[in-house]
């Protein structure tokens, strides 16, 4: 039986033989797909010993769900080859693009929100949905431009998004803490505004601030341990939500996997300490509308 | 045109390098560019420092960084998963006017990027060591081998598959580094799930590279005796056996 997931961590290969053996009660570990797209070998054999003892996410970097063409169906097919070996309790994607006309950027790239943008998103998400036999959760991304033309504030483009495609909401409280600080929006406000019923996960991650800029331009490394300011945003979101599966995520400057550990064990205690006020994720009755 | 393929058209090249494009799409200043610069970059160069670990201890990560800016930039990646990015790293740097004074550093990078591949091949079942024994001489001639998808080989007109193998351990190599001009064949395969390299002799290479060929069993021994006419053959398939390099037999040409 797979126990509930509560507070995970991402998984690094660093972590395999520690991942396998721990047993903190609602522990459980996020990769990104696109490390583990190959025929066979050590990183699928480690994966499935991982997966034997502990819940899996799937959080995709790739899909481009934003760019304006449809989704790589190859890659579809990967992530769908993935997913049905490895049965993740959830998948998730970013709110961005980064791929096109055959070209791939490792990032997370923006664009202005308009009707246009939506209407694409929409018929992605739900192309990559179909495809996947599964629902999404679509992450807020963090941002470092200033765009021109938006028709959209973030949340609203975000729960449109979820009404017309069914997905919902992977919460990462310290992009918004990172998007707020760069574009000058009140962080408190935007995790307010989220419905509750969309969230589905939440991810807590550390930033850093620009070499040359400063703490006028935050970064978000995944570098570092999380900040005082994204734990407070954190407890906000829980204490009205009521718990959600929540990741540390850390993908650079790995530390002792104690240490996230350590930083898990806070968010266990956060979510342990929070009262269910509202229904549990999943329930499509909303977004289905 | 204010669509969305525009405004995306227009980070591209702003990343790329051209600022000026981005202009009209931005509400403030365009101090933020650098970040989706440095990312995209770093996401490239990380997957290249990761795959060629050998040629960066060589060379140095100051080196390697600058030489793989310059690859990514000409030749950026194409899918979204980055473990196999960089294929045509090993002959671009072969012609890297920068690297002419280690013209080997290429082929460095090949052996690199096919202990990559030995590592994220498909698992396959190994034959047993009796799968060989109940063939017939007629039968050598007519059947070839399904070779371990995980197994790779190559050949070198120099030293170069030492070279690899002394910057495998866990520190770097000391003292004199020598290349001479003397032909080596490296084996690489996958042991289970580990990734396995050894040097083989000339008759190994060529019984192997004809059965990879699709030659047959008997094809490959007399490759094997032309190149080493007393080649302890019976040893040699014995050690393809246990190393599991044979995952299967198959009908073959005798030729």
């Amino acid at each position: 039986m797979t126990p509930q997931p509560a507070a995970g961590l991402s998984l690094k290969p660093q972590y395999y033989a520690d991942a396998r053996s721990a047993d903190a009660a609602g522990l459980w570990f996020e990769v990104h797909p696109e490390n583990y797209m190959c025929d066979g070998g050590p990183r699928l054999a480690w994966l499935e010993a991982v997966r034997v003892r502990h819940p899996l996410s799937l959080h995709g970097v790739g899909l481009s769900l934003a760019a304006d063409e449809d989704p790589d169906p190859i890659h579809l097919a990967a992530l769908r080859r993935l997913a049905d070996r490895f049965e993740p309790f959830v998948m998730s994607e970013h709110l961005a693009w980064s791929q096109r006309g055959g070209v791939y950027h490792p990032d997370l790239l923006p664009f202005p929100r308009t009707d246009e943008a939506l209407n694409r998103i929409a018929a992605n998400v739900g192309r990559a949905q179909d495809a996947l036999g599964r629902r999404l959760l679509i992450e807020n991304p963090s941002l470092y431009l200033h765009l021109d033309g938006h028709a959209y504030g973030e949340v609203d483009f975000l729960v449109e998004l979820c009404r017309r495609s069914g997905c919902g909401l992977l919460l990462d409280v310290n992009n918004v803490h990172v998007s707020a600080n760069n574009l000058g929006f009140d962080a408190n406000a935007y995790v307010d505004a989220v419905p509750a019923d969309l969230i589905g996960e939440v991810h807590l991650a550390g930033h850093a601030p620009d070499e040359r800029l400063g703490a006028a331009l935050l970064i978000d490394t995944h570098g570092v341990a999380v900040s005082p300011e994204v734990w407070a945003l954190f407890e906000r979101v829980i204490r009205r939500t009521g718990p959600r599966p929540a990741l540390i995520e850390r993908d650079d400057n790995i530390p002792e996997f104690s240490e996230l550990m350590a930083e898990r064990a806070q968010a266990a205690g956060i979510l342990s300490s929070a009262h269910a006020v509202t229904p549990a994720p999943g329930s499509r009755s909303r977004v289905n509308a | 045109m204010r669509s969305l393929s525009a405004f995306e058209e227009a980070l591209r090249a702003a990343i790329k390098g051209d600022a000026a494009v981005l202009a009209p799409w931005l509400a403030g200043h365009s101090d933020g560019l650098s970040v989706y610069r440095n990312t995209v970059m770093k996401g490239a160069v990380d997957a290249l420092a990761a795959t060629y670990s050998t040629v960066v201890q060589m060379v140095g990560e100051t080196w390697f960084r600058a030489a793989a800016r310059e690859y990514a930039t000409a030749h950026p990646p194409t899918e979204p998963s980055l473990m196999r990015y960089g294929a045509g790293l090993p002959d671009w740097l072969s012609a890297f006017p920068p690297a002419q004074d280690t013209p080997w550093l290429g082929l460095v990078a090949q052996i690199d990027q096919m202990w990559w591949e030995a590592y994220f091949a498909a698992d396959a079942g190994v034959l047993g060591p009796n799968a060989l024994a109940e063939l017939t001489t007629n039968d050598l001639e007519t059947t070839g081998v399904v070779l371990n998808p995980a197994m790779r080989l190559a050949r070198f007109g120099q030293t170069l598959a030492s070279l690899w193998l002394v910057h495998q351990g866990p520190r770097p190599p000391e003292g004199d580094l020598a290349i001479e001009d003397r032909p080596e064949r490296l084996l690489i395969w996958r042991a289970g799930q580990e990734v396995k390299t050894d040097l083989i002799g000339p008759a190994t290479h060529a019984f192997l590279a004809t059965l990879g060929d699709g030659g047959s069993l008997m094809a490959a021994a007399e490759a094997a005796f032309s190149t080493e006419p007393d080649a302890a053959l019976p040893d040699i398939m014995a050690q393809c056996v246990a190393r599991g390099l044979f995952v299967g037999l198959t009908s073959a040409d005798r030729g």
